[in-house]
């Protein structure tokens, strides 16, 4: 196993607060994989039909960087931090990776080398 | 250029409702900015968009001389009234498609396709718009967060899903179940996800034929994934009340209306794609089952997924050739990388067109 190291992702804040947890990772061909309680949420882009998806994440980081998109009015709602904008979330993200989402600062950071 | 999106659009029934995105400028009242007064938009045959950023930032740089009271309100009233437009044409196509001929249905059809191409070019505007008008309202001095829509409906569709589960579940059917087992399930548990799925039609991505909430087995996934190994009552407190969004009053009376209307865009973006796909599912597809005997008499082989392959302006005039539907449903089907992106089957068209 190699040695855990950190990747700073920046991205804009969306809505407030810190959590970490797994990486999920979403797209539309993959919404009815069951959402692990407390993941994280990575997507290039959060749309209102995937809205029931956020009911049990810790936090959600999207490629898509405004700040007034679906992304962010849902986080909001739901009490979760967020991230917009971050690019490239996707292809760094690997399915179970750990991630630390600042919702203040608008930060991602990947923890690699699981 | 680059497209903006990629593979956004594969029917070309669809796509011939995105005709009049260019005319995205006149739609705001943003005139004598842009050559002709367009902007460069379009969807081409492969189903890429394609906007021209240059145009884009010309039109938002054109928006400051115009900031007044009268311009906010005049494109408040115009955004709503084109998505009532869409509502109140999608319902009456809906009422009565299943005692048309072909003659009403093809009025209909106008009807609601054009209603869903003048709502479409907001749906281009509102990739930037928005963000542009709240630049606009920061300048006047208006620092207090976004007037996001609380209650959205992607926190009602959440709580709906929930409020289903919860009926399913004391019924003995956890949504994995419902996955394992649909459709033989008792009458009532049935009837309970078909309701939603007609309450909820509409939501889903923005090529109509992908599959979303219209789709039994697709809700039934969306909760399976959404619920897991949860206990659907207490996701219910969890979701509710929402949390504590501060409003704030306007400070002056310039930023009343903008504020008003960024809110009306921000309501806008959550429904942009719903109001497209209920259209669709609702008035679209019922009115094309009446036209289909029209083509069946042209051509023996015609089946009913060509239709979708026509565009608006050609299912409005008496039948042309109807050998290009196949053609263009052949390059269709040849699209891989589509299929993969929405999760569309190989059986997707027929299941669509069925006679319900």
């Amino acid at each position: 196993m190699s040695e855990p190291s950190e990747i700073r992702l920046p991205g804009r804040a969306a809505a407030p607060g810190k959590a970490s947890g797994p990486v999920h990772l979403v797209n539309e061909a993959s919404l009815h994989q069951p959402v692990p309680t407390g993941c994280i949420l990575v997507t290039r882009i959060l749309h209102p039909h995937q809205a029931p998806l956020l009911a049990r994440v810790a936090g959600i980081v999207t490629e898509e960087g405004s700040l007034l998109q679906h992304a962010t009015a849902l986080a909001r709602e739901f009490g979760v931090p967020a991230v917009v904008g971050v690019r490239g979330a996707t292809a760094q993200c690997r399915e179970g990776d750990r991630i630390e989402v600042d919702g203040d600062l608008g930060v991602v950071i990947l923890v690699s080398g699981r | 250029m680059k497209p903006y999106r990629r593979r956004l659009i594969g029917l070309p029934l669809q796509r011939s409702l995105f005709s009049g995105i260019s005319r995205a400028p006149a739609t705001i009242g943003v005139l004598g900015v842009l050559p002709d007064d367009r902007f460069a938009a379009w969807l081409d045959d492969e189903g890429d968009l394609y906007l021209d950023t240059t145009d884009v930032a010309r039109l938002v740089a054109a928006l400051p001389a115009r900031a007044t009271p009268a311009f906010f309100e005049d494109m408040e009233r115009s955004l709503a009234l084109a998505c009532d437009r869409v509502i109140q044409s999608t319902e009456r196509s809906r009422s009565r498609a299943t005692s048309a001929d072909a003659a009403e249905a093809r009025v209909l059809l106008s009807e609601v396709g054009g209603a869903v191409a003048t709502l479409l070019p907001y749906g281009i505007l509102s990739k930037f718009l928005p963000d542009a008008l709240y630049q606009l309202l920061r300048a006047t001095g208006d620092s207090s967060d976004p007037p996001f829509p609380t209650w959205s409906p992607g926190s009602e569709l959440t709580r709906a899903g929930a409020s289903l589960c919860v009926c399913c579940h004391e019924r003995g059917y956890s949504p994995e179940r419902l996955r394992t087992e649909w459709p033989l399930v008792p009458p009532d548990v049935v009837t309970m996800v078909e309701d939603f799925c007609r309450d909820h039609t509409g939501f889903g991505p923005l090529a109509c034929e992908a599959p979303g909430y219209e789709e039994p087995r697709y809700v039934i996934g969306i909760l399976a994934g959404m619920l897991a190994d949860n206990d659907p009552a207490a996701l219910l407190r969890r979701l509710g009340p929402p949390a504590h969004i501060p409003r704030v009053e306007p400070p002056s009376a310039v930023t009343s209306p903008l504020r008003r209307l960024l809110a009306a865009w921000l309501t806008f973006l959550d429904r942009e794609t719903w109001y497209v796909r209920r259209a669709f599912y609702l008035a679209l597809l019922p009115l094309l089952r009446r036209l289909l005997p029209v083509y069946q008499r042209t051509k023996d082989d015609f089946v009913p997924e060509d239709l979708l392959f026509l565009t608006l302006d050609e299912l409005l005039i008496p039948p042309g050739d109807p050998r290009i539907a196949a053609t263009r449903r052949a390059r269709y089907l040849a699209d891989a990388e589509y299929f993969a992106k929405y999760g569309i089957t190989a059986d997707r068209l027929r299941t669509i067109m069925a006679p319900r």
